[in-house]
């Protein structure tokens, strides 16, 4: 624990600064979680894996992206709260900049011309092909047949009868926790 | 520009209140919220959109800015991010603050098994949303399978796999 502390003194919050920044300038496609851990755990050696995969976990049930929520999670682990808010700043801002400049360039230009329409559906298509990919993923973390009944029956709300997020959340969270209590004993 | 940055605002301060399970999972409510209630964005807008964050570096979640930028200007297109982020990294800095507690606490455990089953129907449910708009024809059904097996399998990096979804787009409506 002193060990710890000592070490969090150590982390200045430009190194917080230039280790989100790369992560935010690089994490093409997802996957940023996974540049995090490698970055702050093996690299840096900031914290231990323990620490990091508990982090992970509460950045995936907390509302938001799990990639700044993460970032939020160790830099308030390192410097508190001011280290929260430049950790969530550098990785979160270099992709601000690009979209904002891609919906302004697709504002004013795309619309009138015909190639770059022809080429929006093929980058849709494979944004779909990535979201997909995403999905198959995930289904790795759900390994209990009623988890899975569940996840069909969010599809289910969600996507095809397109009911309010929330009551699907609402109604559903609770019946998979219960479902598998035994898994969430302690 | 057909909607006023405050409207934008809220709406994208709720997304962010109830994005649980991830960047993918909100994409039926912000679907539904921005094209089938408000309206301010096409079905059409959403995908590219979408497609757009896809190539940007970050979190996909970014495509608020997008939309924000799309329904009312820039001031919404700075303000939407800020309000989808802020509820979850708020919520992220104060259990990193008070993590010695809460990682023995039952009720972690419990919100887990709860959020990520449900987290995983409502990714699917993202894919379903924008597919729908996306996927037209066959060729674009085989471009979207094509990235989605080389990208799980670790072939492809996912940036180079949809920019050569695009070129492909591009060659195939010649």
């Amino acid at each position: 624990m002193v060990d710890r502390e000592r070490v969090h003194q150590s982390v200045s919050l430009a190194a917080i600064i230039k280790v989100f920044l790369l992560i935010g300038l690089t994490s093409f496609g997802g996957g940023a979680s996974a540049h995090i851990h490698h970055a702050v755990v093996h690299q840096k050696k900031w914290l231990d894996d323990k620490r990091m995969l508990e982090g992970m976990t509460l950045a995936r049930i907390l509302p938001g992206t799990n990639v700044s929520n993460l970032a939020a999670f160790v830099g308030a682990v390192l410097r508190g709260y001011t280290g929260a808010a430049v950790a969530v700043a550098a990785v979160v801002l270099p992709g601000l900049v690009v979209v904002l400049a891609l919906a302004y360039s697709y504002v004013h230009f795309a619309s009138h011309s015909h190639h770059v329409q022809t080429a929006l559906r093929g980058l849709g298509a494979g944004a779909v092909g990535i979201m997909a990919s995403l999905v198959v993923n995930a289904t790795k973390t759900v390994k209990s047949s009623a988890g899975r009944l569940v996840a069909v029956l969010a599809f289910v709300g969600v996507g095809v009868l397109h009911a309010n997020m929330l009551l699907v959340l609402v109604v559903l969270a609770p019946i998979a926790s219960y479902l598998d209590r035994e898994r969430s004993a302690p | 520009v057909n909607a006023r940055p405050d409207q934008v605002f809220f709406v994208s301060l709720w997304l962010g209140l109830v994005s649980f399970g991830g960047g993918l999972a909100i994409v039926p409510e912000m679907h539904r919220q921005l094209v089938d209630t408000t309206g301010w964005i096409t079905p059409r807008e959403f995908a590219d959109g979408y497609a757009l964050a896809q190539l940007s570096p970050g979190p996909n979640m970014l495509c608020i800015a997008f939309y924000g930028f799309k329904a009312s200007g820039w001031f919404a297109g700075l303000l939407a991010p800020l309000a989808i982020v802020v509820p979850g990294v708020t919520l992220s800095a104060v259990c990193g603050r008070a993590w010695e507690r809460l990682a023995r606490s039952v009720w972690v455990v419990r919100l887990r098994c709860g959020v990520v089953p449900v987290g995983l129907g409502l990714m699917a449910g993202g894919v379903f949303v924008v597919g729908r708009t996306t996927i037209v024809d066959a060729p674009m059904l085989v471009i979207a399978g094509v990235v989605a097996i080389v990208v799980t399998k670790k072939w492809v990096h996912p940036a180079i796999a949809v920019l050569g979804a695009g070129v492909i787009g591009v060659l195939l409506q010649r």
